[in-house]
């Protein structure tokens, strides 16, 4: 078992990328502090992630997506625990799909 | 921002080590079952053994690689996971911009290796221990260890159990992805600006599944949204 040629470059370039982000942020800080654009920007990209991610499968999905995201968002915001909120996720999705909606 | 980040405090020694390696429990165990997702998922989405153990060992970071393996599925082009990767890791470059005033002294030979161990756990605590003043860097590589070590063995065994699931609708496998990035949403609020922001990410995303790419979807939704997001907060700067 082999690793295709497209599936390697994507790892090489993915992989490279995320670790110039990781090391961006130090060095970059050594060098000029970003301007306030820039760090406002930044900061406005993880919303819009999680956003452009879910927001096409809560339009598209049915009951036990749209369940689903609701309650992970709710548990999620009021329990501060991403990590729990995600796998009642799942499983209310899992669940509702099981008794038929 | 300058605070507590006098050099003679700040180390890179064993007691640093030994504090990473204690938090193997609270940081090994997420690591463990998004690993397993990831398997099952990169399984599910055509990557064989090699290629899913190719993908969590040199990218390393759960939620882009859930992304864009997604996006392999829809033959994306390499752009468009980039963008997508970029979007969904940008948050490592501002995790380590918090950290650069705590490890701006230390050798360069030991951040950045260290550093490709950054993760959200490991970064959160260490960068905890050096605002209240316990500055051993050296917990951000250990404690990353604890996070990779069961991220590449369970991504191994995630790929090796997939086969034995036939329907992974039925275990709701297929929304993990989903919920691991709504799960993360309320952490990202930071008042009713973001609304701005919020809002046109979700109609960038959903327009470009109406026409038809919706592979571009969080690549143009992201960058959209994170736009109009960044012109109504850049005030508050």
């Amino acid at each position: 078992m082999s690793v295709s040629t497209e599936i390697l470059i994507i790892c090489l370039s993915v992989g490279l990328l995320t670790y110039l982000l990781r090391v961006g942020g130090y060095l970059v800080m050594s060098v000029a502090p970003p301007g306030r654009f820039l760090r406002a920007w930044m900061e406005s990209i993880p919303g819009a992630v999680f956003i452009a991610m879910i927001a096409p499968a809560a339009i598209s999905g049915g009951i036990p997506e749209i369940a689903g995201l609701a309650a992970t968002i709710l548990i999620a915001w009021t329990w501060r625990n991403d990590f729990a909120a995600m796998l009642i996720g799942v499983a209310s999705v899992a669940g509702l799909r099981a008794i038929g909606l | 921002m300058s605070s507590g980040a006098s050099p003679s405090s700040i180390t890179f020694s064993w007691q640093g080590v030994k504090d990473g390696l204690k938090l193997a429990p609270i940081l090994s165990t997420p690591a463990a079952v998004f690993g397993l997702a990831y398997g099952v998922y990169a399984r599910q989405s055509g990557l064989n053994l090699a290629e899913a153990l190719a993908m969590s060992l040199s990218v390393f970071a759960g939620a882009s690689q859930f992304a864009v393996t997604g996006l392999y599925t829809q033959s994306a082009p390499l752009l468009v996971m980039l963008v997508a990767a970029f979007a969904i890791n940008v948050r490592f470059f501002l995790q380590g911009a918090a950290l650069q005033p705590y490890i701006r002294h230390l050798p360069k030979s030991r951040i950045l290796p260290s550093l490709f161990l950054l993760a959200d756990g490991n970064w959160a605590y260490t960068l905890k221990a050096c605002k209240e003043g316990r500055c051993d860097v050296a917990m951000l590589p250990a404690a990353g260890l604890t996070i990779a070590i069961p991220w590449v063995i369970f991504t191994y065994l995630g790929h090796a159990v997939g086969a034995g699931i036939a329907d992974p609708r039925i275990f709701g496998l297929d929304f993990i992805l989903y919920a691991m990035f709504a799960s993360m949403l309320p952490r990202s609020w930071s008042g009713r600006l973001d609304l701005i922001g919020w809002g046109v990410a979700a109609l960038g995303a959903i327009a470009m599944m109406r026409a038809g790419y919706p592979e571009w979807g969080i690549a143009v939704g992201a960058l959209a949204g994170s736009l109009a997001g960044g012109m109504a907060r850049v005030r508050q700067y």
